[in-house]
C-alpha cells in the first residue's frame, strides 16, 4: 500500500513537471508512443515496476489517477489517438446511412480499396494515424481494414471482393502475352501517335529538301522483295 | 630486355591511331585495382599493331599491357634521380578497362575528357549511390536515375562522355570472333545495326545487341561492310557456322552484292546480267575452292554456274534492286539516283514564266556585261533564266565564265539577293547566290571571275564560291519561300553521292545551274550526272561551241576541241602549244627539264603514278636539290613508311594533298612547303595556293602529302595553270584524258611524247561513254 502511495505521489509530480508554465502539457510528446501515453516508460522514469500502470494491474489508486491524467488529456486534444477513433467512429455511422448499407461509401472507393486519403480529408481524421509503413495510430489502422473488409461482404458489395482482383489478375497474365497493354493504355498512346502524326507532317512541310527521300523509300517498300 | 607480366597503365599521350597502321601511346604506371598511380619514376611507351587492339586508345584511359619491355635509365627531368622509360614495341596484349572500385571510378570520371564538367565530388556521389551499377545506368542511358544524384545536364555529359565505352564489349566479343578492328568501327558507327529494335508480337519494342544480328547474318560483313566476300566466306565457316550450306540465302545475298560491287567497279551504277553472271561465278567458285580445304565440307550436287544463276534470280531490295532490263544495282545507289532523278524531274515541269521582269533582268545582264555576248551566248543565259534547272556546257574558250558573269547578274536583278535589311553594307556578300566548284582550287578561280571581270569592274554584292565539301558542311537551304540559286561549276566532276548530297541539302523550290564540259573526264565517284543531265536531252541545257577569238589567243581552245573531236590537228606544234617529240625513256626527262624552266607557273600533268612519281624525284633533283629535310633519326618513334614519306619532302617543294584533311583542303589541293621544322604533334607548315590558309599537318595526314611537281590528270581536274607539260607515256589514254589534260592550260602548253602514242590518244574513243548509268533513264521516263 505504501509503493502504491508512493507511486501515486510519484505520478503526481511528474504530471506538475510535464505540465509546463502554461499548464499545456508541452513536454508530454515525449512520453507518447504511437498515439497513446507510454505507461511503461513513464513506470521506468518512475522508478517503479513497469506494469504499475497497466490495466490488468489496476491495483489501485495509481492506475486510476493514471487514466485520469489520460483522460484530461484526451480532453483537452493533447492525445489525438482516442479523438481520432472518435472521429472514425463517426465517419462509419454517417457512412451506413439510415438504411445501414453504406451506400455513400461508394464515393470514398478507388479500384479495390477504401481510398483512405479521400477519407482522411473529408472527416479530419489525423494522416500519419493510419497512413505509412509504420501507422501511429496501429489499432485505427486495423479498424479501417476491418471496415475495408465488411464493405467487401457480399450483403454490402461496395468494394470488389480481394479473390475477384487476384482471380483477375490472374487470368489477364495468362490470356494475354508480357508487355501487353491495357485499353486506357492504348487509348493513351492512340492519342500519342496522332499528336505525332500531325508532327510529322509539320516537320514534312519544314523539311522539303527530303521529299523525293521519303517517295523512294516509299518505292522501294512497294517493291517485292 | 626484360618481359613483363600484365602491367595497368593509364594513357597520358596518344601517339599514333589506326590511321598512321601503329597504335602507339604513352602511359604512367597504375594500381589495377584503384587506377591510383603507382610510380613518380617509371615511364611507358606501347606499340602494337591494330588487330591487337580492341578499342582505339584515348588519353585518360586505363589498359592492361602484357609484352616484351626494353628499359632505359635516364637522368630525371626532375631535379635528382633516374627516370625508367619501359618501351615495349611489340604489345602482346592490349586490354582498356573499366574501373571497378570508387576511387578508380572518380579517377576514370576525372581523367577523360568526353566527362568535362563532371567533378570529383559528383563521381564520390554516384559511386556511394550505385556503386557498379553506376556504369550500367550510363551505358543504358538511364537519365532518370541519374538525375537522383546528379543535374539532368551532368547526366547527359556522362551518358554521352560513355558512348564510347558502350561498345567496348561488343569490341571484345567482335575481337573474338576475328572481325578486323576498322569493320568493328564501322559497325558502331553505322545506326541502323547498333540501334536495331524489333517488335515482339505483343507489340512491345526491344533493343537488339549488335552480337545477335552479326551472329544471325555474319554474311552483313560483307553486304553491308567493307569486307571482302571470300574473307567473310572464310570467316563464316571458321568461327560461326562451320556446316553452312553453300546456297544458304544469306550467303547468296552477300555473293551477289559482291559481284555487283567488283562489276561497277570504274564509276558504274549498275551491272548488266552477263557480266554479273560471270564475276559471280568466279566469286563462289574461288570461295567454294577455299571452303573445300575444311574438314566438314560437302561438295554440292550443283555446279557454280548453276548457282550464280539461282541466286541472281533472288531478289534482295536491302542489297540490291533488279532492273526489268535485268540491270543490277546496289540499294544505295539505286536510292541516290532515283533521288537526283526525282528531283530533277519535279524542277523541269515547274516552269517558269518569262516575263516583262525577266526579260529586263536579261537585258541589264547584257548591258553589264564586260564583252558583249554572242547570239549563242544570250540563248543560254535566257535559258538558265527561264529553267528551274539548266545546264550551260562548251570546252575551254567558249565564254563559259562570260555567261555565268551574266547569269548571276540577271538573277541578281531578279531578287536573288540577300534580304538587304540584314545587310545594309551593299558590298557585302550575296547569300541567296551559292556558287561551288569541286575542288578547292577550281572554287577560287571561280571566285575571281564572277566577282570581277577581266575590264577590272567589281560586282557590288560579292558572290562568294566554296568547294563543294564546304558548301555541304556549311549550307543547308530550308527555306521554300526564298529565291535561291545554286551554281555548280566544273559539274562534268559531279559524281552520284556528291549530286545526292547537295540535293537533299537543298529544298526544291531552289533553282540549280550545272556549268561544265561534259566531254571532260568523268568523275572518279560512280555515275557521270552532267554527261547523263546532257544526254538525257530532258533538262534544259545549251551547249557553247563557238570559240572566241581574242587578241593574243593561245590556239589552246581550238587545239583541245581538235582534239575532242579526234581530229588530229593540222600541226602538232603552234601557237602555244609546243609539242616535243621524244622517246619514250626519255619523257620524263624532258618534262623535268621544261619544268625547271618556270617552275613558278608550272605543273606536270602525266599520265600514270608511277610516271609522276619519276617527275617527282627529276624535278625535285632540277629545281629544289639542296631543299631542307625532316630531321629523321633512327630511334625516331615513326612508322617505317610515314619516314619515307617525310624523308622525299623538302623546304621548298610544292605539296599535292592526297587526303581531304578539312573542308578547305581537299584531296588535290596544292600548297608549299615553307618550313621543316616539327612540333610537338605537327611536321612542318604548309602554305595553301589557294587561300590565305597555312597547314601544319598531324601525325595521321602526313601520308596525305606528296610532292606536287606533277600530278595525275584526275587530281588537277577543276584546276587551270598558266603553263601545263603533259608527260604521256603508259596508262590507259584515250581522247577525253587528253583533252582534259590540255585544257588545264591557261596560257602555254607542252606535250612530251611520241608521236605514236599521242596519235593513238587522240584516236581512242573515251571511255566515259561506256559508263553505265541509270540516271539518264530515269530522266527520260
Amino acid at each position: 500500500m505504501n509503493e502504491a502511495k508512493t507511486t501515486t505521489a510519484l505520478l503526481i509530480d511528474w504530471q506538475a513537471s510535464i505540465a509546463g508554465q502554461d499548464g499545456q502539457y508541452g513536454l508530454i510528446e515525449d512520453w507518447l508512443l504511437r498515439g497513446k501515453l507510454n505507461r511503461v516508460a513513464i513506470a521506468k522514469k518512475l522508478g517503479v515496476e513497469s506494469a504499475a500502470f497497466e490495466q490488468t494491474c489496476h491495483l489501485d489508486e495509481a492506475t486510476k489517477v493514471f487514466d485520469e491524467f489520460a483522460d484530461m488529456l484526451r480532453q483537452q486534444g493533447i492525445i489525438k489517438a482516442d479523438i481520432n477513433i472518435k472521429r472514425f467512429n463517426e465517419m462509419v455511422t454517417v457512412l451506413a446511412g439510415e438504411d445501414n448499407k453504406y451506400s455513400s461509401a461508394i464515393a470514398f472507393v478507388s479500384g479495390s480499396k477504401l481510398n483512405r486519403k479521400k477519407i482522411i480529408e473529408k472527416f479530419d481524421i489525423g494522416k500519419k494515424a493510419i497512413t505509412g509503413k509504420r501507422p501511429e495510430n496501429p489499432e485505427l489502422a486495423r479498424m479501417f481494414n476491418r471496415f475495408e473488409d465488411m464493405l467487401r461482404l457480399p450483403k454490402f458489395g461496395i468494394i470488389p471482393p480481394i479473390d475477384a482482383n487476384i482471380a483477375m489478375k490472374e487470368q489477364k497474365s495468362d490470356i494475354m502475352p508480357k508487355g501487353t497493354i491495357s485499353v486506357s493504355e492504348a487509348a493513351k498512346l492512340h492519342q500519342r501517335i496522332l499528336e505525332l502524326e500531325s508532327e510529322n507532317e509539320a516537320l514534312k512541310g519544314n523539311y522539303g529538301r527530303f521529299s523525293e527521300v521519303a517517295e523512294v523509300y516509299r518505292r522501294l517498300g512497294q517493291m517485292k522483295s | 630486355m626484360s618481359s613483363l607480366p600484365n602491367i595497368t597503365i593509364r594513357i597520358t599521350q596518344v601517339l599514333a591511331t589506326y590511321k598512321s597502321g601503329k597504335i602507339r601511346f604513352r602511359g604512367v604506371p597504375v594500381c589495377p585495382t584503384t587506377h591510383e598511380k603507382t610510380s613518380e619514376r617509371d615511364f611507358y611507351n606501347i606499340t602494337a599493331i591494330p588487330s591487337q587492339v580492341v578499342f582505339e586508345p584515348e588519353k585518360g584511359q586505363v589498359w592492361k599491357i602484357n609484352g616484351d619491355a626494353y628499359i632505359e635509365e635516364k637522368p630525371s627531368y626532375k631535379k635528382h634521380g633516374v627516370d625508367r622509360y619501359h618501351d615495349i614495341r611489340k604489345a602482346k596484349q592490349c586490354v582498356c578497362t573499366l574501373p571497378k572500385t570508387k576511387e578508380a571510378f572518380v579517377a576514370f570520371i576525372r581523367e577523360i575528357d568526353a566527362f568535362k564538367g563532371v567533378g570529383k565530388g559528383k563521381a564520390e556521389d554516384l559511386w556511394s549511390e550505385f556503386k557498379l551499377d553506376t556504369l550500367k545506368h550510363m551505358e543504358h542511358k538511364r537519365t532518370k536515375i541519374l538525375t537522383t544524384v546528379v543535374t539532368a545536364k551532368i547526366a547527359k555529359s556522362l551518358i554521352n562522355g560513355y558512348g564510347k565505352y558502350r561498345n567496348l564489349k561488343y569490341a571484345t566479343w567482335l575481337t573474338s570472333k576475328e572481325i578486323p578492328i576498322d569493320v568493328q568501327k564501322m559497325i558502331f558507327e553505322f545506326k541502323p545495326i547498333v540501334n536495331e529494335q524489333r517488335t515482339h508480337q505483343s507489340g512491345y519494342k526491344y533493343s537488339i545487341d549488335p552480337r545477335t544480328i552479326i551472329e544471325e547474318n555474319p554474311y552483313l560483313l560483307s553486304s553491308s561492310f567493307s569486307m571482302k566476300f571470300f574473307e567473310v566466306d572464310n570467316l563464316v565457316r571458321r568461327v560461326f557456322e562451320p556446316d553452312i550450306s553453300s546456297s544458304d540465302p544469306r550467303r547468296m545475298i552477300a555473293a551477289v552484292s559482291e559481284a555487283i560491287r567488283l562489276c561497277t567497279k570504274g564509276g558504274h551504277t549498275t551491272a548488266p546480267y552477263n557480266k554479273l553472271l560471270k564475276e559471280l561465278t568466279e566469286i563462289l567458285q574461288h570461295t567454294e575452292l577455299l571452303a573445300s580445304n575444311n574438314e566438314s565440307y560437302i561438295k554440292p550436287s550443283f555446279t557454280m554456274r548453276e548457282l550464280a544463276v539461282a541466286a541472281l534470280k533472288a531478289h534482295d531490295k536491302d542489297a540490291y534492286v533488279i532492273y526489268p532490263d535485268h540491270e543490277y544495282q546496289l540499294t544505295p545507289i539505286y536510292l541516290m539516283e532515283n533521288v537526283i532523278a526525282l528531283r530533277m524531274l519535279s524542277m523541269r515541269s515547274q516552269g517558269v514564266i518569262f516575263g516583262e521582269e525577266e526579260s529586263q533582268a536579261c537585258k541589264k545582264a547584257f548591258e553589264l556585261s564586260p564583252y558583249p555576248l554572242l547570239d549563242q551566248q544570250k540563248e543560254a543565259v535566257f535559258m538558265a533564266v527561264e529553267s528551274r534547272i539548266s545546264a550551260i556546257i562548251g570546252g575551254g574558250g567558249t565564254g563559259k565564265t562570260t555567261v555565268l558573269h551574266a547569269v548571276l547578274t540577271a538573277y541578281e536583278a531578279l531578287g536573288y539577293v540577300s534580304n538587304t535589311n540584314l545587310c545594309p553594307d551593299k558590298t557585302t556578300t550575296n547569300r541567296n547566290i551559292k556558287t561551288m566548284a569541286l575542288s578547292c582550287r577550281a572554287a577560287k578561280r571561280m571566285r575571281d571571275s564572277i566577282n570581277k571581270s577581266k575590264d577590272g569592274v567589281v560586282r557590288k554584292r560579292q558572290i562568294n564560291a566554296t568547294s563543294t565539301a564546304r558548301f555541304l558542311h556549311e549550307t543547308i537551304i530550308e527555306d521554300g519561300e526564298g529565291k535561291y540559286l545554286v551554281v555548280i561549276d566544273e559539274a562534268s566532276m559531279l559524281d552520284v553521292p556528291t549530286m545526292y548530297h547537295i540535293i537533299i541539302n537543298i529544298h526544291p523550290n531552289v533553282r540549280i545551274l550545272l556549268v561544265g564540259d561534259h566531254h571532260q573526264l568523268p568523275p572518279i565517284g560512280p555515275g557521270n550526272v552532267l554527261a547523263d543531265v546532257v544526254n538525257s536531252q530532258v533538262i534544259p541545257f545549251t551547249e557553247l561551241e563557238i570559240v572566241k577569238r581574242q587578241n593574243g589567243a593561245t590556239g589552246i581552245p581550238e587545239y583541245s576541241k581538235s582534239v575532242r573531236e579526234g581530229v588530229i590537228p593540222e600541226a602538232l606544234t603552234t601557237g602555244s602549244i609546243h609539242f616535243h617529240k621524244v622517246a619514250a625513256d626519255d619523257i620524263a626527262e624532258k618534262s623535268a627539264e621544261l619544268y625547271a624552266r618556270s617552275p613558278s607557273e608550272s605543273i606536270i600533268v602525266a599520265s600514270t603514278n608511277a610516271l609522276v612519281e619519276k617527275v617527282n624525284d627529276l624535278s625535285q633533283a632540277a629545281v629544289n636539290p639542296h631543299g631542307q629535310t625532316f630531321l629523321i633519326e633512327e630511334s625516331d618513334y615513326l612508322p617505317d613508311f610515314l619516314k619515307k614519306i617525310l624523308s622525299k619532302l623538302r623546304k621548298g617543294d610544292p605539296i599535292l594533298f592526297s587526303e581531304n584533311i578539312s573542308v578547305d583542303v581537299t584531296n588535290g589541293s596544292l600548297g608549299k612547303l615553307v618550313s621543316v621544322e616539327r612540333g610537338k604533334d605537327t611536321f612542318g607548315l604548309i602554305k595553301m595556293d589557294d587561300d590565305d590558309i597555312e597547314v601544319k599537318p598531324e601525325q595521321e595526314f602526313v601520308q596525305a602529302l606528296n610532292r606536287g611537281y606533277g600530278m595525275t590528270v584526275h587530281k588537277a581536274q577543276g584546276s587551270q595553270f598558266p603553263r601545263v607539260i603533259v608527260a604521256l607515256a603508259g596508262g590507259y589514254i584515250d581522247r577525253s584524258w587528253l583533252y582534259t589534260a590540255i585544257t588545264r592550260a591557261e596560257v602555254e602548253l607542252h606535250i612530251v611524247s611520241t608521236k605514236e602514242k599521242f596519235i593513238s590518244a587522240i584516236k581512242k574513243p573515251p571511255s566515259a561513254s561506256r559508263r553505265k548509268t541509270k540516271l539518264k533513264a530515269l530522266l527520260q521516263v
